[in-house]
């Protein structure tokens, strides 16, 4: 055969080979997974569905840190929660603190701050409002709790406690403290979520949990190649990489099951303490929406001594029959049913609104939202959990807002509260530089710039912020050469009007201050700038 | 080519490419290592170890990391004490609940002198009802644990009547680290976490993933030299050098994954340093903040409880180094008394919690400072350099606080059981399980409660026993199981009360499931006096 023909005969041989293998590859997939094959998905900009079927995965995550008040606090230091000294009481802002699950971390910002600015500038209120946001995801009572109290506790202050809440308090005592396979209540519901796997491990654990972490890891880099790759359109290659990353998959679980495997037995320190009920006992749905009411409770007292007011909203979920006519898009991505979610919900809830019903009458602001969305038609749900997207935040917290309007009005209008724990708070105010923005130091680790009879013109230019460390090893890296920190901001950034003021907050770093320089700058140069000297 | 040919030229063919690629092997591992291939080592070169977790255990390793007050005592040790139950205590018309918090000396005192002295006072005053005292007392305790102890307990579902705190001590002192370990810490760990949490905590999350990494990668490594150890291609250079290769890459992550978490574990943790704190040790802010942490978590627990229907009581403890509080015998001087340290703690911070105690009486908390009650007493009543006292001076320190919680006791004694809106949320159910010579009631899902109307000593002479069988006979403590139930027999003298000519005794049911229990008095001959049983539904 002349060679042109055999390259002919070899290359027509090779697309066959390709198009059988290929064509076998669709089949086999569909007969494996009961669905076409449809090329690998690209990497999505939302969270992926938590796993419906309850599973005891190890929980830590390089984003909490334990906390000895609240069982895990998020690990950035600045975070709200982690501030130290805490937002102390103003006379010209009102201190809105947010707790609960990642429901209410998600809405916080910049949902939530959105609409509360919107709503101070829209009603003309004459303080600004400022937002601490304590929710952090897997929380629930009495973790809220325990976070109001370190707030006070620590020297902090809150003109308005909101908690949003309800998910966690129906469903985490289970489906997060639950082991695999297990009947019989091993790890104490009211513990916060994975509390025995953050605890210190012992050394076979400690493999099982790197093994789980290097699995994880191997999963997304698969993940993130395959979404790359030029042959992701294929049948074969979709199904040896779905075999690849479900085997991988299957490895985690079997490591999660070895995992609880060497945790049985019982230990207070991990476990806590003995619970006497079943999973889904009607024992242990009375103990869930008990706790989620003694929680609220409890936050009501907290507030109160604070002098603040305290709203308790029961968030919306897409599991209250009624609450909401799902999209078909929500259907598909965001219902599981016959999931625990369900069953959890149908069990609990109608539980919790007996309980809502018992904190109205004991004069709590208690507000079911579960209704909000019954007339709307919109997808607003984003995975089978209980997580918004970026329009159901949005209207949530619009919501939130709008139920909240006289209790804003209230803070932002009369005197401030004068609670007992006041006589104890650093919240110390001196004036630093007066320039075009008067600059003081708050509660020792603030810097408020402030401006009467502000025009829009004052704070188009970008402020500059330079902080010289005692110790220029302090400096970050890249710094030291310039012997200061560069901290410029913009207004818009954090800045709010009022009253035709306009003023702004800069956290001061933590490390042992020299001095700082600070002013504004337009194209042409220094507009103006001022300098503080600590040391003198 | 005949086949023979084919085959003999095709098998030439393979062992030259084998002979070129282990020659090119040869070649390459040279230039590469710097050294001929002389075979597999025996022995795969170490990458640096993982470092072990730490201990588990601190604060002497009696003690468990707990997430809402930091630690609590380990039951393998201490037992299944007041801290750690649940349900936690709850309300009953027929007792006074005082719950006792601070640091060691209050744990000290509450058992036995606070509820001796507290028995002999309603003994005495013939209070209607009988007390019982929660101990959440603990050592090295400051604020705010004791604030947040108090929020857990009623978060669960518990009760008092009355809640008192003796505190000031550790306030003062635990914050900051002694003056002579000063410069051996290199980054100072916020001042308000429990006591020793830094070394609580062994390894962060982060840490813990990057140990656990470590010991993957080990144990792959492992697997690979023993792989290639029993491989038939051992002793050619081709092998290896991928085999060196793919060591080589395990160990590089082994380094870096090392270096990570080096560079994890130097510095500042959040984790295990709580939040940066502004203040120099020894500074007038943070003796400020001392004093102000101490009147903040004593009007938190003001409120909560006023949540629960409670009286709250607030006590400084007193102390060797205040001033003119005691005149120190001579035995106290050379025992208890430590120039240095505490004495400048006090002399600094003392006088701060003065005037916030003042604040605390303005609004409107029993605050009271016990600093005068040995003004007058010459006896040696302290023990140690720290704080405590030895067991007479626990009895006076518990009749001082007894005296002074008189009028609350009578109120919580007398008056109706208080309404509080947590009560909503409480499982006080209580069922008659045996009417015998006792009647024996079960309280709040795990309390059995023995009680007699018109009891006499010789009522409560004899033993009770008490047979539990578990619905698992798995839960049986091991020398049980031939026997088929527990045994927690007990003598009335142990935890019984009389109240108004009625005899009362609670004992807490084991966690297991209980299909069921019998229980009666044994005389001393052994006979049975009376006895009764109980078959438990299934449990919910």
């Amino acid at each position: 055969m002349p060679l042109p023909r055999k390259l002919l005969f070899y290359g027509v041989l090779a697309v066959l080979i390709l198009v059988v293998v290929e064509g076998m590859s669709q089949l086999a997939y569909f007969l494996a997974f009961d669905e076409c094959y449809g090329g690998v998905q690209p990497a999505r900009g939302e969270t992926a569905p938590r796993p419906v079927a309850p599973t005891e995965d190890f929980a830590g995550d390089i984003v909490t840190a334990r906390d000895p008040f609240s069982g895990y606090t998020p690990l950035h230091p600045e975070a709200d929660a982690n501030l130290m000294p805490p937002r102390p009481q103003y006379d010209d802002a009102v201190v809105i603190a947010l707790v609960g699950g990642s429901v209410a971390q998600n809405i916080a910002l910049p949902s939530l701050r959105r609409a509360l600015e919107q709503h101070f500038a829209a009603n003309g209120l004459p303080r600004r409002p400022v937002l601490l946001a304590l929710g952090l995801r897997g929380v629930k009572q009495p973790q809220q709790v325990s976070e109001a109290a370190n707030i006070l506790a620590w020297g902090g202050h809150f003109d308005i406690l909101v908690n949003l809440d309800g998910h966690n308090e129906i469903t985490y005592p289970y489906f997060r403290n639950k082991p695999a396979g297990s009947r019989k209540v091993e790890v104490f519901p009211f513990f916060p979520e994975g509390w025995k796997n953050e605890l210190g491990l012992t050394v076979a654990e400690t493999l099982l949990v790197g093994q789980i972490a290097a699995r994880r890891r191997e999963q997304g880099e698969l993940a993130d190649a395959s979404a790359d790759s030029p042959l992701r359109c294929t049948a074969a290659f979709g199904l040896l990489d779905r075999y690849r990353l479900e085997r991988i998959a299957d490895q985690i679980i079997q490591l999660n099951h070895a995992l609880n495997d060497t945790q049985t037995g019982y230990r207070l320190e991990k476990k806590g303490p003995h619970y006497p009920f079943q999973w889904h006992s009607a024992g242990m749905y009375r103990d869930k929406a008990e706790a989620w009411y003694r929680g609220s409770l409890l936050l009501a007292e907290l507030a109160e001594l604070a002098g603040a007011e305290y709203y308790h909203f029961l968030q919306p979920s897409q599991y209250v029959p009624g609450g909401k006519p799902l999209t078909a898009a929500e259907l598909d991505c965001c219902y599981a049913a016959g999931s625990y979610y369900e069953s959890a919900y149908r069990e609990t809830y109608p539980l919790l609104l007996d309980r809502g019903e018992q904190l109205g009458q004991r004069e709590v602001n208690y507000i079911d939202l579960s209704g909000i969305f019954v007339d709307n038609h919109e997808t607003l749900y984003r995975d089978v959990c209980c997580h918004f997207n970026e329009r159901g935040r949005e209207l949530l917290a619009a919501a939130i807002v709008e139920r909240l309007a006289p209790a804003l009005r209230r803070a932002a209008t009369a005197a401030p509260p004068v609670s007992a724990l006041a006589a104890a708070r650093p919240d110390r105010e001196e004036l630093l530089i007066d320039g075009d923005f008067r600059v003081y130091r708050r509660a020792g680790r603030w810097l408020l710039y402030g401006k009467e009879d502000c025009s829009v013109e004052d704070t188009a230019a970008g402020f500059f912020l330079h902080i010289t460390p005692v110790n220029a090893g302090d400096l970050p890296p890249g710094r030291g050469e310039y012997g200061f920190e560069n901290r410029d901001f913009e207004f818009a950034e954090t800045g709010s009007r009022f009253e035709g003021r306009c003023v702004t907050e800069q956290r001061l770093p933590h490390y042992a201050i020299a001095g700082i320089r600070t002013g504004q700058l337009s194209g042409a140069g220094e507009i103006w700038s001022g300098e503080y000297d600590f040391r003198e | 080519m005949t086949l023979p040919k084919k085959l003999l030229f095709y098998g030439v063919l393979a062992v030259l490419i084998l002979v070129v690629v282990e020659g090119m092997s040869q070649l390459a591992y040279f230039l590469a290592l710097d050294r001929c291939f002389g075979g597999v080592p025996a022995a795969t070169e170490a990458a640096p170890g993982t470092p072990p977790p730490r201990g588990k255990y601190f604060l002497g390793g009696q003690h468990w990391k707990h997430p809402f007050y930091g630690y609590t005592p380990s039951p393998d040790i201490y037992g299944e004490g007041d801290l750690n139950l649940y349900p936690p205590p709850t309300e009953y018309d027929d007792t006074v609940v005082i719950a006792l918090t601070g640091g060691s000396v209050a744990q000290n005192v509450a058992l036995p002198s606070l509820r001796y002295a507290l028995e002999q006072h309603f003994a005495a005053k013939g209070l209607p009802r009988r007390p019982v005292l929660i101990n959440l007392a603990w050592i090295a305790m400051k604020q705010p644990q004791q604030a947040s102890e108090v929020a857990n307990m009623l978060a669960w579902g518990g009760h008092f009547d009355i809640l008192v705190n003796l505190d000031g001590h550790n306030e003062i002192n635990l914050p900051e680290p002694e003056h002579d370990t000063l410069e051996s810490i290199d980054v100072a760990a916020f001042p308000f976490l429990p006591f020793g949490w830094e070394n609580a905590v062994d390894l962060t999350v982060g840490e813990t993933l990057l140990a656990g990494e470590i010991a993957v990668r080990r144990e792959e490594q492992g697997k690979l030299a023993d792989a290639i150890a029993s491989s038939p291609f051992r002793c050619t250079a081709a092998f290896a050098l991928l085999y060196h290769y793919r060591l080589e890459r395990t160990n590089n992550q082994i380094i870096q994954l090392n270096h990570a978490l080096d560079d994890a574990q130097s510095g500042y943790s959040l984790e295990k340093k709580g939040p940066h704190y502004p203040f120099q040790w020894y500074s007038e802010g943070m003796y400020r903040d001392k004093a102000q942490s101490w009147y903040r978590g004593s009007l938190l627990m003001a409120e909560l409880a006023e949540l629960a229907g409670a009286e709250y009581y607030h006590f400084q403890q007193p102390s060797q180094y205040v001033p003119g509080a005691k005149p120190l015998t001579a035995e106290e001087l050379e025992c208890c008394y430590a120039v240095g340290h505490y004495e400048t703690t006090y002399r600094e911070n003392y006088p701060l919690m003065l005037p916030l105690g003042e604040r605390l009486r303005e609004r409107g908390v029993n605050y009271i400072d016990l600093n005068g009650i040995f003004a007058d007493n010459h006896e040696t009543l302290y023990r140690d350099i720290c704080c405590h006292f030895n067991e007479r001076g626990n009895e006076l320190l518990a009749a001082a606080m007894v005296e002074r919680l008189a009028p609350a006791l009578r109120r919580a004694a007398t008056g109706a059981p208080p309404v509080s809106a947590l009560a909503a949320a409480r499982d006080a159910r209580e069922e008659l399980l045996i009417d015998g010579d006792f009647q024996v009631y079960r309280r709040a899902g795990h309390w059995l409660l023995y009680g007699k109307e018109d009891c006499s000593a010789e009522d409560t002479a004899a033993g009770f026993f008490l047979h539990i069988t578990p619905v698992n006979a798995g839960d049986l403590p091991a020398g049980r199981r031939e026997y088929g139930f527990d045994n927690r027999d007990f003598e009335f003298g142990e935890a019984g009360s009389r109240v108004e000519g009625k005899c009362i005794v609670e004992r807490r049911l084991p966690h297991y499931a209980i299909a069921g229990i019998r229980t009666g008095q044994l005389s001393g001959a052994g006979d049975i006096l009376w006895a009764g049983e109980y078959h438990f539904p299934r449990q919910e």
